[in-house]
């Protein structure tokens, strides 16, 4: 097989192989995104930047710590 | 006080063993430049191999000075198990101070460009060392230190546990300082390997490698111990920006040093694969350092300052995921009509077009998750800012896929359009955002009620937008213009105009985009100073506490 074959081969195939893996790989995050039992915890993961909370803390407010 | 979180181990701030390993592995580092620094075959390699041994011993004083100031004064400002602030405030004190040079260097090339006696007839002055001084200091010095200091702050709150290591982090905010100030020396000196956004020699990219290594280790060492069950979608943001830039800036600087003691090296690659590989990188450099990392922070401030949830964690999970396995393959879109194979071309073009659904996905849910807190654009300068970055950031976006179309690209490439296109997404969206973090970290970091002046965040906020506006519509114009004069044939078929009548047409556009450039700059002396009054815990006489403090979004961290 000469040069120009092997490098049309490896393209077409890298290309198609490329399409078929991204396709997969775009309905498995739809599929986690969308999968109806994850849906509580990525409602409690959008609110987490609005809790203010210390290191290792569970669910208290109020503690000084640090300085 | 005094009380480690590790069980047996000496006090904090101690010289631990490991401690002992950094203070040894800085002697040798610095015994070894002390060897290229005698045999250094050019003078800007002996200084920048003094430099490094200068640096290293700094950090060697630097771990003992600790050490004598817990056995011998007792006390220590960190007891080592509340949240790591130290090193972010330094960060936020970094990134205003190198945003300040990077914006005073862009103006001066600005107006080098339009009155090129302001070269100075140096060398070192010149523009041609200047212009990368600019974009390495406001991306990396200012863009970079932003990033690194909120990626710290935020992995430690939506992870509910302390930065790991102990010098670790302050290894990487050092380090990456050292970084900057080479590869800013050495740019002046006339070192590069002339490729850009990658500008620094062979051992600053090494250093630079070292450093980031340990960044990522602390950051996946964090999120290891992390008291939350699902990593927060910002940390996964931040998360792509380290590793990505970890793999293309260590890619994109395969070279071999002429010899151990010069500063002058050769890139491994020939050619086009070494276009290829520079644009892989350079695409990639927005893609994951002023793109993937500054929505991380996008994801946490917004929500944050608007105390809204953010607007939906779906599109977050699925935008990331496109967006990361999309960016990756934009980058040939810069070499189009180059000798770089068509389909490659194509590919790059294809790819970038795709990625408007990733960009706008961020930007919808950027900009929705105010839905119910619109009011606050009104009331909160500082989430003006945040939202105006985010719509900026939908703007360029869009302008970047029209330009990557081979027929956009045949009129556009090459001309300011190209920075006028780069600057709306660096002034608006990566300065925007940044400014807006620093303006909520500085208050929350140093316990302040708020900041010093609201009125001036104001100030700040309107300067700067007039400053973007007159810069991206002034290359805009000048831009188009160049692209239609240099394609411009007459009867015969020759070209209708000269270089020099390019240069001349654009002259009064070049003009104002100074005068953009220099409200900019302004408005980032405004922040300057207002931050600083709010650091010495001062608040502006004529916006009292209570009137004007919006609720519950300075207080930290009870409300």
């Amino acid at each position: 097989m000469d040069s120009e074959t092997t490098y049309s081969l490896v393209r077409t195939w890298f290309g198609t192989g490329g399409l078929i893996l991204m396709v997969v790989l775009f309905a498995v995050v739809l599929a986690y995104a969308l999968w109806p039992s994850n849906k509580k915890k990525f409602d409690r993961m959008a609110k987490l930047p609005l809790e203010d909370k210390e290191p290792g803390d569970s669910g208290k407010k109020d503690t000084e710590t640090g300085e | 006080m005094a009380v480690s979180s590790a069980p047996g181990a000496t006090p904090p701030g101690t010289m631990t063993s490991a401690a002992w390993a950094v203070a040894g592995a800085l002697i040798a580092g610095a015994v070894l430049f002390i060897a290229i620094a005698a045999k250094a075959q050019d003078a800007p390699m002996a200084a920048h191999a003094w430099l490094f041994v200068f640096a290293f011993l700094a950090g060697v004083m630097a771990l003992g000075q600790r050490h004598f100031n817990v056995t011998h004064g007792g006390s220590v400002a960190d007891d080592g198990t509340g949240y790591a602030d130290g090193v972010v405030k330094a960060g936020a004190i970094a990134t205003l101070f190198w945003g300040v040079a990077g914006f005073l260097v862009g103006v001066v090339i600005a107006f080098q460009l339009a009155f090129p006696f302001l070269n100075l007839d140096t060398a070192f002055t010149n523009f041609g060392r200047l212009r990368p001084l600019h974009t390495s200091a406001v991306i990396f010095a200012f863009g970079g230190n932003a990033l690194i200091a909120t990626s710290f702050y935020v992995v430690q709150r939506t992870s509910r546990t302390r930065l790991a290591g102990d010098i670790a982090p302050w290894f990487v905010f050092w380090g990456y300082q050292l970084f900057i100030v080479i590869a800013a020396t050495g740019y002046l000196m006339g070192v590069t390997q002339s490729k850009e956004y990658a500008e620094p020699e062979w051992y600053a990219d090494i250093w630079l490698t070292i450093v980031w290594v340990v960044y990522l280790l602390v950051f996946l060492a964090t999120l290891a111990k992390r008291k939350e069950p699902h990593i927060y979608v910002a940390n996964w943001f931040y998360l792509a920006f380290i590793v990505t830039i970890a793999m293309l800036h260590i890619g994109n600087n395969l070279a071999i040093p002429e010899t151990w003691t010069s500063s002058k090296s050769y890139a491994l690659f020939p050619g086009v694969q070494d276009a290829l590989i520079q644009w892989w990188y350079g695409h990639n450099a927005v893609g994951f350092f002023l793109t993937a990392g500054f929505l991380g922070m996008m994801y946490y401030f917004i929500p944050k300052r608007a105390e809204r949830p953010v607007y939906s964690y779906r599109l977050s999970i699925v935008h990331f995921w496109s967006l990361i396995f999309i960016y990756i393959w934009a980058g040939p879109h810069h070499l189009h009509f180059t000798a770089l194979p068509d389909w490659a071309q194509t590919l790059g073009m294809t790819f970038s077009i795709m990625l408007w659904m990733p960009s706008w996905g961020g930007m919808i849910n950027g900009l929705m998750t105010l839905s119910g807190a619109w009011d606050k654009l009104r009331t909160d300068p500082v989430i003006r800012m945040l939202v105006v970055s985010v719509a900026f950031y939908g703007m360029s976006t869009f302008e970047g896929p029209v330009m990557s179309v081979k027929a956009v690209n045949s009129l556009s490439h090459y001309t300011d359009w190209t920075i006028g296109h780069v600057h709306s997404g660096a002034l608006g969206w990566v300065g925007f955002i940044s400014f807006g973090a620093i303006y909520c970290l500085i208050p929350w970091l140093w316990k302040r009620e708020r900041l010093y002046s609201l009125a001036l965040v104001s100030w700040h906020f309107w300067i700067a937008t007039i400053g973007i506006v007159l810069y991206i519509t002034a290359m805009w114009v000048s831009g188009i213009l160049q692209g239609l004069m240099w394609r411009a044939y007459d009867a015969q078929g020759f070209l209708e105009y000269s270089f020099a009548e390019t240069v001349e047409a654009m002259h009064p556009f070049y003009v104002i985009r100074a005068l953009g450039g220099v409200l900019f700059l302004t408005g980032a002396l405004i922040m300057v100073y207002n931050c600083w009054m709010t650091i010495k815990g001062r608040v502006r006489e004529s916006e009292p506490l209570p009137a004007s403090a919006p609720a519950g979004a300075t207080l930290q961290p009870a409300e």
